[in-house]
């Protein structure tokens, strides 16, 4: 009798241009509207507008029984007020089915959580007005950013009110137990809802690969997987970003199908049932305790955090941008304040990820530079900028004499 | 066993550009594939090092002699070859000499040879594009003669050469024994000489090209170019990139070459470990961007003024450039070293904190992976073969300075960022080498003969 729990990752950055030395000092404008503008249409096409209208469309269908959720980060909420309030509206129309829920995250979708605690709780706060704001709901269950999690980021997202947090199943964490069953923060009253990233990635990442030998993946056989967890599982937890909709699994490998299809196998059986995750941590019975010792991510092989974090660029960049903090919060300057605050976002950091790069390779199409190189340059030529020509010119007090 | 019948133009050490590096490189590698090469030259002059190959001096073995004479003038004796009177001497990619010149240089013997090399390139210049020896033409067509002779008392396969002074012997060669034709393309004229491009040689190109069996290019770079060159047909260039010696693995790994043992004082005493030092080492003409590399440095300095600009090499645009420096007024921070070759070019590398090649058309470009295998950092144009094959490198268009500039200045000023660079590109070095090279040269030898074979059958 396994609980589907779908949740769905709905994420956009605001890009920066090819930001050169010789702009520092000149020219302020770093983000690449045109671009972002661009990207934003692309997916709100490709993904977004036809995925929200499937689910709408299953949600109506099964009357309520089937039920997802969705964490949007706020730069993504930014971006369709500006540049496709349709999009807006077509999650607030599923908002308002009464079958989805919306999760917490930092507002800017950044790695705030692993340096800077204060920046930390105030954009969990920016993000739960947001959402409160326009989806008409106060989350009880956190996503950090990427689904980076240890104790500590545990205590602090317990100090900040969640029931829940969302985590990956990593094999070393989990060790025998399996992710198909709740367990909690091993000190604090908190939650861990497990990512069955084997059951997800099945769907996420092998969907369309014609070398895995599940190909072609029906929804009846998937629904027959989630049928024999039977007893070895209450919960399957299927987090996976929105755009495997359309965007990393195109319209044509029939993922849309797919998605159709499956309430309707899964809810053959009596006994299986779709929840959300606070619906999951109401109904379900915590099975102890889960201690996160070190930092577990959803990405790569390694499930860490050297995509964001794992080469001197990074390493440099990250102490940077932070070091500015406490210098740009001090002032009452909002227009810098939420530039800054765009420069956090975890995207900057993961396109100077050097580790798989290869020129050519399918991992730059997701990095809007031509190499990790001119990702960390461009970064940090903006930094000096801000650092140079913008702080000072705030700071500066009024020359009396 | 494949017996491959090689015409090359010059082999290490006594090499005017890349050509006879690949050469040797790529010869070294097919020694371990079932091939036997007999490698033809124009000439030898002692010295060469080629114990995996049969290395022939086809200007000099008498006509009429079998192949199992014992009189071919093999490189191992290198010492009798030395001795011999050399009547002319040619480089493809320099200018003419006087013969009063030639006399005073050759009258010490094949000694003088990196004199001369020196004296070639540091003569004025001509009326631009690549400069060619006035009687160039005369030994390309005395080395088709020599060829023609030799192919025609051999026992081989298959014929493979490479660029274009041996092409007129291969075209030659393979009509008069029928057998399969392999054009190796190193360079073409255009990349040498841009819009100033010699006719000769260009139909020379065409006409090779057109006619052999197979052509391997050295990037598709230059594949591309060949297509849309002279019209060759997609199908039938294969593309073979270059290697590069394995730091540390042989005695000839840049770290410790042959040359080592010349006592000779450095160059220039070492800078000062707070100025950085961006390195261009190439000829001084068209082809690899001088002029681009100024108007860089230019930029530079306005950003980081202590940076030191050094350029070894020479060439036809050296004056041009010269003249660039001093309108730019970088004179305080650009030094010319000229033509370095040895410990001191080796010197040059380990002093410079990155490499630039920001040629204008490279088919390969072999400095870069010469760079790193010193621990250096490249910047390149992606206008070169090399940009293929290396992703952890700093990549720009030849044309687009501000973009070059602003990744000097990123470079020099972030130690992060050449600390990952070289992090990356060491493990992308270890997969660039001539084994791989060999290996596929191997595979279209047996594809050409399979081919040749299904003609002949029809």
């Amino acid at each position: 009798m396994p609980a589907l729990c779908f949740y769905f990752q709905v994420h956009q950055p605001f890009r920066l241009r090819r930001y050169r030395r010789q702009s520092v000092g000149y020219d302020h404008q770093y983000f690449d509207e045109a671009k972002n503008r661009a990207i934003f249409s692309k997916v709100a096409e490709k993904c977004y507008l036809p995925a929200n209208r499937l689910l709408l469309d299953l949600i109506r269908h099964h009357e309520g029984r089937f039920r997802v959720a969705f964490s949007l980060s706020g730069t993504v909420i930014e971006q369709m007020l500006l540049y496709g309030p349709e999009v807006l509206a077509s999650f607030q129309e599923l908002a308002a089915t009464g079958s989805v829920e919306f999760l917490g995250e930092t507002f800017y979708h950044s790695l705030s959580a692993l340096h800077d605690p204060v920046e930390f709780f105030d954009q969990v706060e920016l993000h739960r007005q947001a959402v409160q704001k326009y989806f008409n709901q106060s989350p009880r269950v956190f996503r950090n950013t990427e689904l980076i999690y240890n104790d500590e980021i545990g205590r602090q997202v317990a100090a900040l009110g969640f029931q829940a947090v969302c985590a990956e199943g990593a094999d070393d964490i989990l060790g025998w137990r399996t992710p198909h069953f709740i367990t909690e923060h091993p000190h604090e009253n908190l939650k861990i809802l497990t990512k069955s990233y084997r059951l997800a990635d099945d769907i996420a990442f092998r969907f369309s690969n014609r070398g895995w030998p599940e190909w072609p993946l029906t929804a009846e056989k998937y629904a027959g997987w989630i049928h024999h967890l039977n007893g070895a599982g209450e919960l399957v937890n299927l987090f996976m970003d929105y755009e495997t909709f359309g965007e990393h699994q195109w319209e044509d490998t029939g993922i849309f199908q797919f998605m159709r299809r499956l309430p309707t196998e899964i809810l053959k059986h009596p006994d299986n049932c779709f929840v959300t995750p606070s619906e999951a941590v109401e109904r379900l019975p915590s099975h102890g305790p889960l201690s996160f010792s070190r930092l577990v991510s959803w990405a790569d092989l390694e499930r860490d955090v050297t995509a964001w974090l794992g080469n001197s660029m990074q390493n440099k960049a990250f102490q940077a941008v932070h070091e500015m903090g406490p210098e740009i919060r001090s002032r009452n300057n909002p227009e810098l304040l939420e530039t800054w605050r765009r420069l956090l976002t975890s995207d900057h950091l993961y396109y100077m990820c050097t580790k798989w790069f290869s020129d050519g390779d399918v991992h730059t199409y997701f990095s809007p530079y031509k190499s990790p190189y001119e990702a960390f340059l461009t970064f940090m030529n903006v930094i000096t900028d801000i650092k140079l020509h913008i702080i000072p010119v705030v700071a500066s007090p009024p020359k009396i004499f | 066993m494949i017996r491959v019948l090689m015409l090359g133009w010059e082999y290490p050490p006594h090499i005017s550009g890349g050509l006879g590096t690949a050469c040797e490189g790529l010869t070294k590698a097919l020694a371990d594939e079932p091939v036997a090469i007999t490698f033809l030259l124009p000439r030898l002059f002692g010295g060469e090092q080629a114990r995996h190959l049969r290395l022939v001096d086809a200007t000099r073995r008498p006509l009429g002699k079998t192949a199992a004479d014992e009189s071919w003038d093999e490189s191992r004796d290198g010492t009798r070859l030395k001795t011999l009177p050399i009547d002319s001497w040619l480089m493809p990619y320099l200018r003419p000499l006087s013969l009063a010149d030639r006399e005073r240089l050759w009258a010490g013997g094949p000694r003088g040879l990196e004199e001369l090399i020196h004296l070639l390139q540091a003569s004025e210049p001509g009326s631009g594009g690549a400069l060619y020896g006035q009687n160039l033409f005369a030994e390309v067509d005395r080395f088709a003669e020599r060829c023609l002779a030799h192919a025609q008392t051999l026992d081989f396969d298959l014929i493979h050469a490479h660029d274009w002074m041996t092409y007129p012997a291969a075209l030659a060669a393979a009509k008069a024994t029928g057998k399969p034709l392999i054009l190796h393309v190193h360079s073409l004229e255009t990349d040498r000489s841009g819009d100033a491009v010699n006719t000769t040689i260009s139909s020379i190109e065409r006409r090779a090209l057109q006619q052999a069996d197979t052509v391997i290019a050295v990037s598709h770079f230059t594949k591309q170019k060949i297509i849309e060159i002279y019209g060759l047909a997609e199908k039938k260039i294969f593309v073979v990139y270059n290697g590069v010696q394995e730091p540390g693995s042989s005695a000839e790994s840049p770290k410790a070459t042959t040359w080592a043992v010349e006592l000779s004082p450095p160059l220039s005493p070492p800078p000062p470990r707070d100025r950085k030092t961006v390195l261009f080492l190439g000829r001084i003409t068209f082809q690899k961007g001088p002029e681009y590399f100024v108007e860089v440095a230019a930029q530079v300095a306005r950003f980081i003024p202590h940076v030191r600009f050094v350029m070894a090499g020479e060439g036809d645009s050296y004056p041009r450039v010269r003249e660039l420096v001093r309108e730019r007024g970088l004179e305080q921070v650009f030094e010319f070293e000229g033509f370095v070759k040895g410990r001191d070019r080796d010197l040059l590398f380990q002093q410079a904190d990155l490499y630039i090649m920001p040629s204008v058309s490279e088919p390969f470009g072999i400095t870069p992976l010469e760079a790193l295998c010193f621990d250096v950092p490249v910047l390149i144009s992606r206008q070169s073969g090399v940009s293929e094959v290396l992703s952890h490198v700093l990549k720009s268009d030849f044309w687009d300075v501000d973009e070059m500039a602003d990744l000097v200045v990123g470079a020099l000023t972030h130690g992060e960022l050449r600390t990952d660079l070289m992090k990356m590109a060491r493990q992308e070095l270890k997969k660039i080498n001539w084994r791989v090279a060999g290996r596929r040269t191997f595979e279209i030898y047996l594809n050409t003969l399979q081919m040749a074979k299904s003609v002949f059958e029809k």
